[in-house]
């Protein structure tokens, strides 16, 4: 390849002929902040980041576009550049959910949660799912300041869930077109998706606005791994976060037999992706979305087991593989073996060589297919077999049991294994091995080859010749309804909107009784008020106590402070974040639903004997504690104490409860991390500079928020905090909810909620409260659609 | 070319009874400035007067071209044996009757609806229409043809040296062409100024079997309609000059990207088009072919920019391409392609046919030749005018435009759309050339000139242009999109009383970084209105943010009205104007205004007739 020349930065520099500028300096290991180039595609000239000075060229040309020229001098990082790009990064910003960008105490926060809260809506780094692998981030945090000075420009209505498996959530996009620009290149030119609308209406987005099922969308997911932002998003895997390695494999859902690159995080499975960007290479629906989903699947087997005295017994492999060859040797030519066409050829050989050896039927199963050929089951129903050998939930509970042995293997439980004299789990616990460990299919090549090794059977057999099919890579209809033999759709139910059928149907049951919602509201993105009709609770709550809500029956016993109350009128008002399954499942609830549960008040009301007509207190509220310290306040201000109310967010779209708060605070004060309403900064601040002014000091927020705080408990006589552990009971029961003050172990929810807050052991409180973490994101909602047929 | 020269010769015969008197006829401008202004009904008014009077088939009844003189439409103009020919303005369906009888019939000029004589003396305290204001200082080249002959006759354009230009350059090489062209000094019409002749020389130089020459007439200024004008009155001259740049470069294909809105246009250039077929100047086998497509366009504004349009040609869409590679390299189907503006290719076949050193002693040292403007806003005479380069801007406001409205104060005149800046009256005597407007921070751009006398609110002008802006950027690049949002939100603080300070000092970083930034000039040149309004008007701004007040009375938050008892007589106009209710009195009492129910839409104010709605 032909070579130039020339100078970045004062080195000189060897490229190849045809590089842009962009690529011939970052091949020459300097950097150039950009985040629309992307390696595979073709320049776009989007983001103006990578805006370099060349000698002889006029103004600040973009070096991704920029073809590199024998003797050029360029310069990367000049104080102009560095004015250009910070701005152009201070404009994208302002469009984008930023707030943590220009938070001053990123780093702290960070290090107090280090995993993204899975909150419904994304508004900042800190709820974005994307965070630990964000390109905004890297080019951001590594290159710029804090010194945003525009106000951040956010949609509600930005949001979209409507589609299967994909979340959209338009706030975060920066419109660097790589997403489209994946579209086409991996689907030969014809892309499902574009940029609509102009200016500030631009956005991405199917034909004519349509749901992405609608229309042409084929669910490649393609462009949700390329997006360097967390706008496009996999509903399923998102909070998982970044994998810690990536293995190669092969699926198995259809003859098609595609490569997949497995992602896996601590041994577990929790994505799948396409091998490359070439046309060739891209996945169907199943294989991106349904594979992970299938493989995750509750109810997977990880022990054999062998049926010993009527009991079905945990065994070894080689238990189970001796009970099998006697079951083929006893049975000889009255065996039906029935595997999976889609098998591993291995798998095939050995099963085609068993049957040979045996006499036996075999039947490669139809990959689509939930039950046996009419021809088997007719077979089995005529009692032509005394043996049967099937992979996969072909037949049922009764079939099996009409033969006299049978042995199953399955990644799943299914009925037919209850009828079962031996159970192969397509789940090896082989810890060295993840691939095989996942793949049912690979393990069942593992099974027959050792069958067939144990009768020293050759195994030289042509394979038969795979079906014709449609491949679910050109048609949505195309995805197959089953996976050996369970339906797809019950394991992972987006694919209903598919058409694709289910035994049962899944989603959220609402309770059809309990306590009514009065009035649901949204106050900011993730932030609910609910008022419920609870005569009972209102008639005894006091400030600072709390009630423990379960929005249906199989919900998690969350404890939320009770915001206001009318004990004449018999309603309380909760409000709350949505950051995980149950307050998401609060969320959705909407007048005149009920919640299935409420108990409370629980807790010890806040102690006002503390306090003096005339003192001065310094509220401090920060998320859920906006809301949480308005009663406190309210008494407070009663008794004439003066009220000093701040309120903190990272935002100015996520500040709520201002007007309501005014009306109790003798002065207000708003704080947001980024600046953008108010002074910069957090409560703390406040705290810091004025804290000698007040009697006493009040602080409910977040673990960090409080934490901060506690840094200047001693500036008041009189500091406290409201905590928030993980709880159970919420009546000193169960033990889960305990903090350390001092070294003293007190139980938050009978003790509590309000604590010394300069004895608090903060970085406890933070520790158990994600210990729950990886069950939390198991239990996420992601089964948003329920809408059916297929379309094109 | 003998086909030609036999149509030619009978074009000049039918252009010679057409412009002689022999046969008496109206001619009615039908283009959409006339027909606006209601020139619809005026020809169907002919029509049965005409019957009446019994003089069916003995009159021409003829729709021709915009003549530029906006203000006056529906302009007819009326040629008998018995007087020489005269041109009527404001003419309604009521006037029709006594046209046809006193002028047509009696050989009586009706004065009072009369601009101007079609001759070279008075006649009847008529004066010549060449000696009309308007068009006393007007150089037309490019407007040659519009409004005097018939656009949708092929004759006619034949008839006054129509593809002569083309039939010179075909006996040239193309290198010879753009010499030609690089001496007329001809400048890129549609804003950007590059020089044609050098342009075409890059196209001709890159090697393919495929080139493309595009003509842009995708006008979308607001104000704007010098070529909206041009492809109705006179759509052949920018198809002999697509065809001459064709010729040029080595190009076969042409397109015309005009916009949808202008249903006229397109239907008189496919007119044309088939017109040039039929005489086998288009798709000619024998000689030089070249054939011409017209692809509408569907009303975006940044279509303008050249890589949009033709990425809107190839049907995906539009949005700008980083250049390099430039068009003439990679352009429309990735293959080279020469863009030119309506006005420059109309331009083209004007120098073709005259030389190029004829136009070149038009103009100033650096920009040559003629431009034409468009005169909107706030001027008593709005129109299409074509001037020579260079002509100092208070000639084109107070002797051609005839200054301001209702006698009012000139403020400042947008020159340039929205991607230009203002001109204040302290620049009245400076020549309107491309370097100087460009010092002053406006530009000539696409030529749009929209007036602005002392009831406007530059802070409004500035939110209205970047409102529009904001509207049509395509989104791809940050600083233009969202910069424009930013801007625009400030102004909207600014104009409705929220303005805070350091507002200004945000505008100027947030603009300067979309100047710098942006990817296409889209984006590049958003800010103008900003910056050059902030550059003349900032104590404009100033008053809005520090005084809460808006010192043309324009923005409704700002501005407050009251009733002065001294001078109100009860006459209840305001309370009838109002539509809130907030103007109120009985008849023969003192009004008021209820500040709680006004909206200050300044109803009342226009409707008093004693001054006694007062602005505060």
């Amino acid at each position: 390849m032909e070579k130039i020349h020339l100078t970045i930065d004062g080195v000189q520099i060897e490229a190849n002929k045809g590089d842009t500028v962009l690529q011939a300096a970052r091949n020459a290991g300097i950097f150039i902040p950009s985040l629309c180039a992307h390696k595979e595609l073709s320049p776009y000239g989007a983001c103006r980041l990578c805006v370099v000075e060349i000698d002889n060229v006029r103004g600040t040309p973009t070096s991704c576009t920029t073809p590199a020229a024998d003797g050029m001098v360029v310069r990367t990082n000049t104080e102009q550049l560095n004015t250009q790009r910070r701005r152009t990064l201070e404009l994208m910003m302002s469009g984008h959910t930023s707030a943590c960008f220009s938070c001053d105490s990123r780093e702290e926060c960070e290090a107090v949660k280090p995993t993204p809260a899975k909150a419904g809506i994304s508004t900042r780094c800190g709820t974005c799912s994307n965070r630990s692998d964000c390109s905004l981030r890297q080019v951001s945090l590594g290159n710029f300041t804090r010194d945003m000075g525009l106000p951040s420009i956010y949609d509600p209505a930005k949001v979209e869930r409507d589609d299967p498996f994909i979340d959209r959530d338009h706030n975060l996009c920066i419109l660097c077109g790589i997403c489209v620009r994946t579209c086409e290149k991996v689907h030969d030119g014809k892309g499902a998706i574009a940029i609509a609308n102009r200016g500030s209406k631009a956005k991405i987005s199917s034909a004519f606005g349509k749901e992405w099922n609608m229309e042409e969308c084929l669910f490649c997911g393609a462009c949700i791994d390329e997006c360097p932002t967390g706008c496009l998003t996999d509903r399923w895997s998102r909070w998982f976060g970044k994998e810690d390695g990536v293995v190669e494999s092969v699926c198995r859902m259809c003859p098609e037999n595609c490569k997949i690159n497995l992602r896996l995080k601590n041994g577990r499975l929790i994505g799948v992706e396409k091998t490359s960007l070439k046309p060739e290479d891209q996945l169907c629906a199943l294989g991106r979305f349904g594979y992970v989903q299938i493989l995750n699947s509750q109810g997977r087997l990880s022990r054999h087991y062998v049926k010993i005295g009527g009991e079905m017994i945990p065994s070894s492999f080689e238990e189970a593989l001796d009970r099998t060859a006697e079951i083929f040797e006893r049975n000889a030519g009255k065996i039906l073996i029935a595997v999976p066409e889609t098998s591993a050829d291995e798998a095939k050989r050995s099963a085609m060589a068993l049957s040979k050896k045996f006499n036996a039927d075999l039947e490669f199963v139809k990959f689509d297919a939930a039950e046996l050929s009419e021809e088997s089951r007719k077979n089995i129903e005529g009692k032509k077999y005394s043996a049967m050998f099937v992979a996969g939930d072909y037949v049922g509970e009764e079939l099996a049991g009409s033969v006299e042995s049978f042995v199953n293997f399955d990644f799943l439980r299914n009925k037919s294994q209850n009828s079962a004299d031996v159970v192969f789990a397509g789940a090896f616990e082989d810890e060295k091995n993840i691939v095989k460990k996942l793949e049912g299919q690979e393990a069942l090549t593992s099974v027959l080859k050792a069958l067939s090794d144990k009768f020293s059977i050759e195994e030289s057999e042509e394979l038969p010749k795979t079906r014709e099919f449609v491949s679910p890579k050109t048609s949505k209809c195309a995805v197959p309804h089953a996976y050996m033999g369970h339906l797809v759709a019950d394991l992972a139910p987006d694919f209903a909107a598919f058409g694709l059928p289910v035994s049962k149907k899944t989603g959220e049951e609402k309770a059809k009784s309990g306590y009514e919602i009065l009035e649901s509201k949204v106050l900011a993105p993730n932030f609910h008020s609910i008022k419920i009709k609870a005569p009972d609770m209102a008639k005894y709550a006091k400030a600072g106590q709390f009630a423990i809500l379960m929005a249906n029956e199989k919900s998690e016993r969350s404890p939320f402070t009770i915001i206001d109350w009318n004990a004449e009128d018999g309603w309380v008002q909760f409000v709350f974040e949505e950051v995980g399954r149950s307050s998401a499942e609060l969320g959705r609830l909407s007048k005149g639903d009920f919640l299935a549960s409420a108990s409370g008040p629980l807790g010890t009301p806040f102690d006002f004997s503390n306090f003096k007509q005339g003192q001065k207190v310094l509220l401090m509220g920060g998320c859920y504690g906006i809301a949480a310290i308005y009663p406190v306040a309210r008494e407070l201000k009663k008794m004439g104490v003066k009220t000093t109310v701040a309120i903190e967010a990272s935002t100015s779209f996520m500040l709520f409860f201002e007007d309501k708060l005014k009306t109790v605070a003798d002065e207000f004060i708003v704080m947001t991390r980024d600046g953008t309403k108010g002074s910069k900064g957090g409560c703390s601040n406040v705290y810091e500079k004025r804290g000698g002014e007040f009697d006493a000091a009040i602080a409910v927020g977040c673990v960090f928020m409080m934490k901060q705080c506690s840094l200047f408990a001693s500036k008041t006589p009189l500091s406290l905090c409201s905590l928030n552990p993980i709880m159970v009971d919420g009546t000193g029961m169960c033990g889960a909810c305990r903090v350390s003050l001092d070294g003293e172990t007190k139980f938050a929810c009978v003790d509590g909620p309000f604590f010394d807050l300069g004895k608090v052991d903060f970085n406890e409180l933070a520790k158990r409260r994600t210990a729950y973490s990886l069950l939390e994101i198991d239990a996420m909602p992601r089964h948003l659609h329920s809408g059916g047929g297929c379309h094109k | 070319m003998s086909k030609l020269e036999k149509l030619r010769a009978s074009a000049e015969k039918e252009w010679a009874e057409f412009t002689s008197n022999e046969k008496p006829r109206i001619m009615v401008g039908a283009a959409t400035c006339g027909l606006a202004s209601g020139a619809g009904a005026v020809i169907e008014e002919f029509k049965k007067q005409l019957e009446k009077a019994g003089l069916n088939g003995k009159v021409d009844l003829v729709e021709t071209g915009c003549i530029g003189l906006c203000y006056a439409e529906p302009l007819v103009e009326i040629r008998s044996a018995n007087s020489p020919s005269v041109l009527y303005s404001k003419v309604s369906p009521k006037d029709v009757e006594k046209l046809v009888n006193s002028h047509l019939i009696g050989g009586e000029p009706v004065k009072e609806k009369a601009v101007g004589v079609m001759d070279d003396k008075p006649f009847k305290d008529i004066a010549p229409f060449k000696e009309h204001p308007m068009v006393a200082l007007q150089k037309r080249i490019v407007l040659r043809n519009c409004g005097v002959i018939d656009p949708t006759s092929f004759s006619h354009y034949l008839a006054r040296g129509g593809y002569k230009g083309l039939e010179r350059s075909l006996s040239m090489t193309q290198d010879e062409v753009i010499e030609e062209m690089k001496l007329s000094g001809l400048r890129g019409r549609g804003g950007a100024g590059f020089p044609t002749g050098v342009k075409w020389s890059f196209a001709k130089a890159s090697q393919n079997d495929v080139k493309y020459v595009i003509c842009n007439a995708d006008e979308g200024d607001p104000g704007a309609f010098m070529d909206r004008a041009v492809l109705e009155g006179d759509p052949h001259s920018v198809i002999e000059g697509l065809m001459i740049a064709g010729y040029a470069i080595g190009a076969k294909y042409g397109y015309i990207y005009a916009r949808a809105e202008y249903p006229l246009a397109i239907e008189r250039l496919r007119n044309a088009i088939a017109q040039a077929e039929e005489a086998g100047i288009l798709k000619n086998k024998d000689g030089f072919y070249f054939e011409i497509k017209i692809k509408k366009g569907a009303g975006a504004f940044v279509c303008g920019e050249e890589t949009s349009l033709m990425a809107s040609i190839e049907g995906v869409r539009a949005m700008p391409r980083p250049k390099p590679p430039f068009p003439a390299n990679s352009g429309l189907f990735k293959k080279p392609t020469n863009i030119n503006n309506v006005e420059s290719l109309a331009a083209a076949s004007s120098i073709m046919r005259d030389g190029g050193a004829e136009y070149a002693k038009l103009g100033t040292e650096k920009s040559k030749g003629t431009k034409t403007f468009s005169l909107a806003g706030k001027i008593e005479r709005t129109g299409l005018i074509e001037v020579e380069i260079g002509t100092p801007l208070r000639d084109i406001i107070e002797k051609i435009g005839g200054g301001c409205t209702d006698g009012k104060k000139f403020k400042a005149v947008q020159a340039g759309g929205p991607s230009g800046g203002c001109l204040t009256a302290e620049h009245l005597d400076v020549p309107v050339d491309y370097e100087t407007l460009s010092a002053l921070g406006a530009i000539i751009g696409s030529g749009g000139m929209v007036v602005m006398n002392e009831d406007s609110c530059m802070v409004e002008v500035a939110k209205f242009f970047l409102g529009f802006t904001g509207n049509e950027s395509c989104g791809k690049c940050i600083p233009c999109r969202m910069g424009t949002q930013h801007a625009l939100k400030i102004l909207d603080r600014i104009t409705s009383g929220e303005g805070e300070v350091g507002d200004i000092e945000r505008l100027k970083k947030i603009c300067m970084t979309m100047k710098q930034s942006s990817l296409c000039g889209l984006g590049q040149t958003a800010p103008n209105p900003i910056l050059s309004t902030l550059r003349y008007f900032e104590d404009e701004y100033m008053a809005h943010i520090e005084d809460k007040k808006c010192p043309a009375h324009v923005c409704p938050k700002l501005v407050h009205f009251k009733i002065d008892p001294e001078k109100c007589v009860g006459c209840t106009m305001c309370a009838r104007s109002c539509p809130t209710g907030a103007a109120h009195g009985e008849l023969k009492q003192k009004h008021s205004i209820d500040p709680e129910k006004c909206i200050s839409c300044s109803a009342c104010y226009q409707a008093c007739k004693f001054g006694a709605v007062v602005r505060d």
